[in-house]
């Protein structure tokens, strides 16, 4: 079923509704919670098969004496942002009869129980990278030291560590002890900003993080544990360029100016998509055919048709977003629209690198599920054989050549997994209502004030009106 | 040395950058060329906003304050004109800026009879014996005290050719060609130089040439704005130029509700820029009225591109009360050349480099750029745009180059470009469109092309297939 964002969500959602009574879909599982955008229902073998394989990484790169997973094939080092990657795997294999009940606790368990042990950087929050092995802090070459901290791979780590609460709380005390040890003081300010963290120089320094999309992605993380982060989760300031006639919005603060990039990708969109619906960060309440957050819909509609509008003009498969290469430099933002110009590839220091276009698999997997279309079928197809049976599936499909690019991601295949999981459950994150360790503590304050900000402020964060 | 400095980049900017001015024309290919087009009707004036009238006593001082300019910085030995003021270099695209200056600074009677007779046959007499660069087209650089083809350094030497530069003069040889019979035939003479086999071709795509080593390197010239302009000079003498009068390749941005037209090639690989400024638009607005005129024809969406360009300038003003009239400008110290931009390399009013790099400190409030808008547009944004700029002069000198935008200071270069627009934007107030064609195809240029026994293999419009 196609999404049509546009109409009013009063619409939306009766159009759901007659759906849902008069329409019985052959072979669809239904969740409690009705059917939710894109595909619906149990996964095929093809797609099972796709499950099991994705999982190959997780086993592969697994290291037994701490519980962590390498972020990249046979490379022991990992970063918040790969770790709930891996997060998302366990909770979709389990939920996928892929693994037992004991497996997923003894994994949780023995990862929680690591990571409540790990230094934090500067004793406030993890380190931006980790050693699987030694579990110590590392820089980007896996070397001992401390390097700042990711207020985006800490707010994805948060959702995740969520989600697993809420579907199963029996890990959601031993979760809380591990985020009751951080402390919340830098990563945002009163304004409902957040900032990330880098030594230079032996000096440590705090600097706004996040873009549109993954800002507000973000924001909802921290607003999950009761933070307020107003002014990250408004997509403002944001602009707009006209690609195929389509406006794509992007981010508005300079990329001259500013050392980051306002690359616009796909995955911060198909990530709260099925994580969070493109709902408010706390709404419990409406069926999984309403958008509470509807301006990050909207945008995501706009992410997705955009991507097949490509397809449709010029032939190429397009599916796209940050991705790692098997050659230098190792890493890149595939975008939609960065610094200026529409279906651009930079690396980090801005340097324009049409040659690594690709599509990336968890981006394609990731419209797949959430847009059930033609296009998304092709995408299907395109990136269903691209993967080593011992390892998992490669990062990505060069655009140019159309061969892999033989690089194995824990982010990639973890992704993957959980695409999966949405087809089957819908939405990720379910509330069960459970007042946890953590809630307890944040009423009786234990949690340093200066610390957070209460929970009664959420209320108060409105949410973002569309701009007209 | 710094002298030399800005002598490099500057001319680098004139001849790469589309910085300078050139005109075409379109044409039905291989015909004669005054003959081809002449059904093509003028579709009216599209200039009733413009200010028109006699010049104001405030207007007449202006004038006389940009020709100080010329005054100054006047070669008598080889009739040229310095491009900034007491740097001794020239170009084609200056000579063309000159020429319109000195046509006006003689209707103003600035200059006598005799003042302007002497400084035109000392260009035509330049034009015509001037060296070409590989014996086919005029160099990037000349000497102004010299006369001789010089490099960035200003040494003798050649460099190569800009088809933009060349297309400005042959505008500018155009208009005074039409309206001064008694010197046609000497700027026909200088035009019949010229080979024109590498820098246009059959559908009318224009290069640039450059020596590389032992070679010579052509490329496509010009962007959106100067190139279609570039195209009316060669049209005015004949050649077709259905490519590069055309506005496309085009991309849209939109700035303010307004969608805006920018260059559609992808000048990242190259390194280069695709800036969008304004002063083309206001060359062909106050010369063709931004139509066709006679057989000198442009493509329909010109007009409508350069009324965004004015609007979306003015909606700046009203919406971030931030005064907006920018160009290409030449600057004191490095870069030397910037692009001040309505939209270049992905940015919305950046301001670049030739390379694309980013230099927010030197946007401004180009003179150049106020006058032409104040000039074309009579509203009550330029009524107010013309305050922040019109004192911005050296009564000794001649008027500055632009006011920072950041910082309200001026910027204090004098160049013979911002001089001549602003003798041109007076020219065009009390006049009216500037270019007005002869209707007559029996002129020393059309007879010399018709006999076929004298048009050797430079491939002029008559010997195109």
């Amino acid at each position: 079923m196609k999404r049509h964002i546009h109409i009013s969500p009063l619409l939306l959602s009766l159009f759901c509704f007659v759906l849902q009574t008069t329409v019985p879909v052959f072979g669809q599982i239904k969740s409690n919670y009705g059917n939710h955008p894109g595909r619906n229902g149990a996964l095929s073998a093809r797609e099972m098969e796709m499950a099991r394989t994705a999982w190959k990484f997780f086993e592969k790169n697994y290291q037994p004496q701490t519980g962590l997973v390498n972020a990249g094939d046979q490379y022991p080092s990992t970063t918040m942002w790969d770790i709930s990657a891996y997060l998302g795997a366990l909770v979709a294999v389990v939920e996928l009869g892929i693994i037992d009940q004991n497996t997923f606790d003894g994994r949780v368990t023995k990862l929680f129980d690591s990571f409540s042990k790990v230094e934090l950087f500067q004793n406030e929050l993890p380190n931006k990278c980790y050693n699987t092995i030694t579990l110590e802090k590392v820089n980007y070459a896996n070397q001992p030291g401390e390097i700042g901290f990711s207020a985006i791979d800490l707010a994805r780590f948060l959702i995740w560590a969520k989600i697993i609460k809420e579907r199963h709380p029996q890990h959601a005390d031993r979760i809380d002890s591990c985020v009751l040890r951080w402390n919340f003081k830098n990563v945002i300010d009163s304004t409902g900003q957040m900032y990330g963290a880098f030594s230079e120089g032996g000096q440590v320094k705090y600097v706004q993080e996040g873009r549109l999309g993954y800002e507000e992605y973000s924001a909802k993380g921290f607003q999950l544990w009761g933070f307020d982060t107003r002014r990250a989760a408004k997509p403002e300031p944001y602009d707009t360029r006209s690609i195929y006639g389509i406006e794509i919005p992007y981010d508005k603060r300079d990329p001259r100016v500013l050392a980051a990039h306002n690359y616009v990708v796909s995955e911060s969109y198909v990530l709260d998509g099925i994580e969070m619906n493109w709902d408010t960060a706390l709404d419990d309440v409406s069926t999984d055919m309403k958008h509470t957050d509807p301006v990050i819909a909207e945008f995501a509609e706009r992410i997705y048709k955009v991507q097949e509008e490509r397809f449709r003009r010029t032939g190429i498969m397009t599916a796209r977003t940050e991705h790692q290469l098997d050659k230098d430099p190792y890493f890149v933002y595939d975008a939609i629209f960065t610094d200026g110009y529409p279906w651009n590839t930079i690396t980090e220091p801005g340097k324009y690198v049409p040659e690594f276009a690709a599509v990336a698999l968890k981006a394609a997997l990731g419209l797949w599920v959430l847009w059930d279309t033609k296009y998304t079928d092709k995408l299907f197809e395109y990136i269903s054989k691209a993967f080593d049976p011992q390892v998992g599936y490669y990062e990505g499909i060069y655009e140019k050549s159309q061969q892999p690019i033989k690089a194995f991601t824990m982010n990639n295949n973890g992704i993957m997994l959980e695409v999966l999981l949405y087809k089957v459950k819908g939405k990720l994150l379910r509330f069960s209502g459970r007042e946890s360790k953590w809630d307890k503590a944040i009423k009786e304050r234990e949690v340093r004030p200066e610390s957070f900000i209460l929970q009664r402020q959420i209320s108060k964060a409105i949410p973002p009106k569309a701009k007209k | 040395m710094p002298k030399f400095r800005t002598f490099c980049t500057y001319t680098t900017v004139v001849l790469t950058a589309s910085t300078i001015v050139f005109v075409l024309c379109v044409c039905g290919c291989g015909v004669v060329v005054r003959s081809v087009g002449e059904g093509i009707e003028n579709v009216g004036n599209s200039l009733k906003e413009g200010r028109r009238g006699t010049l104001t006593p405030e207007e007449q001082f202006w004038a006389k304050t940009a020709w100080k300019y010329f005054e100054n910085n006047y070669h008598p030995k080889t009739g040229l004109i310095n491009v900034k003021d007491g740097f001794q270099l020239a170009t084609m695209a200056s000579v063309g800026d000159y020429l319109l200056a000195l046509i006006a600074a003689r209707d103003f009677e600035i200059i006598s009879r005799h003042e302007f007779d002497g400084r035109m046959s000392a260009i035509l007499s330049f034009l015509n014996n001037m060296p070409l660069f590989n014996n086919e087209l005029p160099n990037l650089n000349y000497s102004a005290n010299n006369g001789w083809m010089s490099n960035y350094a200003n040494q003798q030497g050649e460099l190569g050719w800009s088809a933009m530069d060349i297309g400005r003069l042959m505008v500018a040889l155009r208009i005074v060609r039409d309206r001064y019979f008694e010197y046609g035939e000497y700027i026909d003479r200088a035009v019949l130089r010229w080979s024109f086999c590498n820098v246009i071709d059959s559908l009318g795509n224009l290069y640039g040439g450059t020596r590389v080593g032992d070679r010579i390197e052509h490329y496509p010239d010009g962007k959106l704005g100067w190139k279609e302009y570039a195209a009316r000079g060669f049209q005015a003498w004949g050649f077709p130029t259905q490519k590069s009068s055309s506005l496309d390749p085009v991309d849209v941005i939109r700035m303010y509700d307004i969608d805006l037209m920018f260059d559609g090639g992808d000048e990242r690989e190259s390194n280069g820029n695709n800036a969008l400024v304004t002063l083309p638009f206001l060359f062909d607005g106050m010369e063709f009225g931004w139509e066709n005129v006679g057989y000198i024809t442009t493509d329909k969406r010109y007009v409508t591109q350069a009324q965004s360009v004015y609007e979306v300038q003015k909606r700046r003003y009203e919406r971030e009360d931030i005064f907006t009239a920018r160009t290409t400008r030449i600057l004191p110290e490095e870069p030397y050349l910037i692009h001040d931009a309505i939209f270049s390399n992905g940015n919305k009013w950046n301001t670049c480099s030739e390379d694309g790099t980013y230099y927010p400190q030197f946007s401004a409030v180009s003179v150049k750029a106020a006058f032409g808008m104040w000039v074309l547009w009579k509203t009550a944004y330029t009524d107010k745009l013309i305050m922040v700029v019109n004192l911005l002069f050296d009564p000794e000198r001649g008027w500055f180059e632009a006011r920072l935008e950041r910082s309200g200071e001026v910027e204090r270069s004098i160049t013979l470009a911002t001089n001549a627009m602003i003798l041109e934007c007076l020219y065009f107030k009390k006049n009216g469109r500037i270019y007005q064609p002869i209707g007559n195809s029996d002129y020393f240029y059309n007879i010399y092309l018709r006999d076929e026994f004298k048009n050797f293999n430079k491939c002029f419009p008559t010997k195109r297939e």
